[in-house]
C-alpha cells in the first residue's frame, strides 16, 4: 500500500463524519441516545429519527460520494486525464435521464429495481458510447468535448420531459433528480442499488495495475502486456454500474469524480492504481460533509447535495483545467 | 535463443497499401537497425511483428509460435516494445515507470517481489538511473527520459527489444548513451530491432541494417554490404559520402538529389 496513513485518515474521518451525521439535525442527538437508539432501546422518536432519517440518508451520501469518487479515479485512469469524471462526460446526466424517462412514464411503479436498473442502463449506454468514440479520436479534450454533448442532450431531453410533464408532482420528482438529493432515503433504495455498486467497484477495483499500466500511453502499456479491450470493459462496465448505482440513489451529483482524484493523487506518488481507494474513501466523506452542511445551513428550502456538490466543484474543474493549460500540456 | 520472423507481411489501412511482402528475422544476438525514409513503413513494421494491427496477409512468428495466438502478457514476456510516442500521463516516479516494464509477471506498483525488485534495480543501474529513482517524471530532461523508457524495456527481461526510433530528439551524447545500451543488452544474448534515422550512428552500432522504401525492404545486410552511397540516394533521396572516422564508419550527407 502507497500510503497507509493515507487510507487509514481517511477511514477515521468516514467514521467520524458518519456519526457526526446521525447526531446533528433539528433535533441534535447526544451520544447516549444514538447509542440507545442503536441498540434497540430509547424512546421510539429517536429511534425513528436513526435508522428511518438519518442513517440511510447519511450512508446514502457516503456511498453516492464513494462510487463517484471510484468512477471518476478509474475514468481519469483510462482516458489519461484529470478532467474526466462521469458528470463532465455526461455518464451522470445520461443515467438520470433514463430514471426521468421511468418516472415520467409511471415505469417505476411497477417494481422498486426498475429506477436503478434505468439509471443503470443510461449510465451503460453513455460509458460504451465514450469508450467507441475513445477509439477513434485520440485527442481527449475532443473526447470531453463529446461528454459535454451527451450531457446537453441528455439535459435537453430531461428539459423536455419536464415541459411535457403530466402533473406537478412528477414534475418535481424529475427536478429532484436532475438537482441530486439524498434526503428522504431509505435502506431499500440503498440495497437496491448495492449489488451494482459492488459489481462496479470490484471491476474497477481489480483493473488498479492495468490502469497504472495506461500511464504510458496506450500502446506501450499493449506492449508490455496490457489487453486494452479487457481493460476498456472493465473500466467501461466498472463506471457504468458505479455511476449508475449513484444515480438511482442520488440523481445527479458532479464533480465529486474529480475534486476527490485530484485531493488524493498527490499523496500517492500520482499513481493511478493507488488513486482509486482513496478517491472512493474521500468521495464519501466530501458527501456525507456536504449533505451535514444542507442539513444544519440555516436557509429556508433545503439546498439539494448537486447543487452544493456543483458549487463546490465547478470552480476547481476550471482550475485544474486552467493549471494543465499553463503547463502546456494541452491534451 | 529467441527469433522473430516475419513472413510476407501486408498492411493496408483503408486500402492504402502501407506494407507489402515484408521478410525479416531477427535473432538473439544481433542489433538490427532498421533505415527508411520518414513514411517508408519502419514502424509498421514493428507494430505488425508484434501483432498490435491486423496485417492483411503473411504472419509473424515468436519462436515458431503465431504472434497472434500469444496472449499480450505473455507475448510482452519474450519481445520488449519501446514505441516512438513515448507520452506520460501522471507525473509518476522514475522507479514506477521502470517497474511497469515488470507488468507481464503480475506486478502491482509499490509491491514488487524480490525477483522483480532485482531486475528492476539491474535495469536502473545499467541506464544510470541510480541518483533519479525517485524523480517524478515530469521533472526530467529529454535525454534522462529516454534512458528512463529504454530501463523500463529493459526491465522486462524479454529475450528481443523492438525499439522505434529510441534516439529521436536527443543530442549526440544521448544518442550514443541509448545506442550503447541497446548494444551492451545485445552484446549479453539479447536481440533489438531498432528503428533510426542517424546512418552513422546505425553503422556504427548495428550488426545488420534493414532498408526500406515504400512498405516494401530494399535491402538487408552488413554494414558493410548496405552502407553506400547508391543506397543512401535510394532510399533518402541525398547524395552522402561514406568515409571512416577514428574507427567507425562515418557518413556525411552532401546534398538533396
Amino acid at each position: 500500500m502507497r500510503n497507509p496513513a493515507l487510507i487509514g485518515g481517511l477511514i477515521v474521518a468516514s467514521a467520524l463524519l458518519m456519526l457526526a451525521a446521525i447526531m446533528l439535525g433539528s433535533t441534535p442527538l447526544g451520544t447516549r441516545h444514538i447509542l440507545q437508539a442503536l441498540m434497540g432501546q430509547g424512546s421510539p422518536g429517536d429511534a425513528i429519527v436513526l435508522w428511518e432519517i438519518r442513517l440511510p440518508r447519511a450512508m446514502a451520501a457516503y456511498a453516492v460520494g464513494a462510487a463517484l469518487g471510484l468512477s471518476g479515479a478509474a475514468l481519469q485512469g483510462l482516458l489519461r486525464n484529470p478532467l474526466a469524471e462521469p458528470g463532465v462526460l455526461g455518464v451522470s446526466a445520461s443515467a438520470s435521464l433514463f430514471a426521468t424517462f421511468t418516472l415520467y412514464f409511471g415505469f417505476s411503479a411497477i417494481s422498486s429495481l426498475v429506477l436503478p436498473l434505468a439509471a443503470i442502463a443510461g449510465a451503460l449506454v453513455a460509458t460504451s458510447f465514450l469508450a467507441v468514440v475513445a477509439l477513434r479520436v485520440n485527442s481527449v479534450i475532443a473526447l470531453i468535448l463529446i461528454g459535454v454533448g451527451i450531457s446537453s442532450f441528455s439535459g435537453a431531453l430531461m428539459t423536455l420531459l419536464m415541459n411535457l410533464a403530466p402533473n406537478p408532482f412528477s414534475l418535481s420528482d424529475m427536478i429532484n433528480w436532475m438537482m441530486g438529493t439524498v434526503a428522504n432515503r431509505s435502506f431499500e433504495d440503498i440495497l437496491f442499488a448495492a449489488p451494482f455498486l459492488i459489481l462496479g467497484a470490484v471491476l474497477i477495483l481489480s483493473s488498479g495495475r492495468d490502469l497504472s499500466a495506461f500511464t504510458l500511453g496506450e500502446e506501450a502499456a499493449s506492449g508490455i502486456g496490457v489487453s486494452l479491450t479487457t481493460v476498456r470493459m472493465k473500466i467501461v462496465f466498472g463506471t457504468g454500474f458505479c455511476t449508475g448505482a449513484a444515480v438511482a440513489i442520488a440523481g445527479a451529483v458532479g464533480f465529486v469524480g474529480i475534486v476527490a482524484p485530484h485531493l488524493v493523487r498527490p499523496h500517492v506518488d500520482h499513481e493511478p492504481s493507488a488513486t482509486l481507494l482513496p478517491s472512493a474513501l474521500l468521495g464519501g466523506v466530501i458527501l456525507v460533509a456536504a449533505d451535514i452542511f444542507i442539513r444544519v445551513a440555516p436557509t429556508t428550502a433545503e439546498l439539494k447535495l448537486g447543487v452544493v456538490a456543483a458549487l463546490l466543484g465547478a470552480p476547481i474543474f476550471v482550475w485544474i483545467a486552467a493549471q494543465r493549460m499553463q503547463g502546456g500540456n494541452s491534451d | 535463443m529467441t527469433k522473430l520472423s516475419l513472413s510476407n507481411i501486408g498492411l493496408s489501412i483503408t486500402s492504402k497499401v502501407i506494407l507489402e511482402s515484408i521478410n525479416l528475422e531477427l535473432n538473439s544476438g544481433e542489433l538490427v537497425v532498421l533505415l527508411g525514409a520518414n513514411g517508408a513503413g519502419k514502424s509498421s513494421v514493428l507494430r505488425s511483428a508484434l501483432g498490435l494491427v491486423p496485417v492483411s496477409t503473411g504472419e509473424s512468428l515468436i519462436d515458431e509460435k503465431l504472434v497472434t495466438t500469444l496472449s499480450s502478457a505473455n507475448r510482452a514476456k519474450k519481445v520488449a516494445y519501446l514505441p516512438q510516442k513515448r507520452p506520460l500521463a501522471w507525473p509518476i516516479k522514475v522507479f514506477d515507470v521502470v517497474s511497469l516494464g515488470r507488468y507481464a509477471f503480475g506486478v502491482n506498483l509499490g509491491r514488487l517481489k524480490n525477483d522483480d525488485l532485482e531486475l528492476v534495480e539491474s535495469a536502473i543501474t545499467n541506464c544510470g538511473l541510480e541518483q533519479l529513482r525517485n524523480r517524478r517524471v515530469d521533472t526530467l530532461s529529454g535525454g534522462e527520459a529516454a534512458r528512463v523508457h529504454v530501463a523500463r524495456a529493459f526491465a522486462a527481461n524479454a529475450a528481443l527489444l523492438l525499439a522505434d526510433e529510441p534516439t529521436a530528439a536527443l543530442d549526440p551524447k544521448h544518442q550514443l548513451d541509448v545506442m550503447q545500451l541497446i548494444r551492451r543488452y545485445v552484446d549479453m544474448g539479447g536481440g533489438a530491432l531498432v528503428v533510426g534515422h542517424e546512418a552513422s550512428l546505425a553503422a556504427r552500432f548495428a550488426d545488420r541494417l534493414v532498408w526500406m522504401r515504400d512498405g516494401g525492404i530494399i535491402a538487408d545486410g552488413t554494414v558493410k554490404e548496405t552502407m553506400t552511397a547508391a543506397m543512401m540516394a535510394e532510399i533518402y533521396g541525398v547524395s552522402a559520402q561514406i568515409g571512416e572516422v577514428a574507427g567507425h564508419i562515418n557518413v556525411s550527407i552532401i546534398d538533396s538529389l
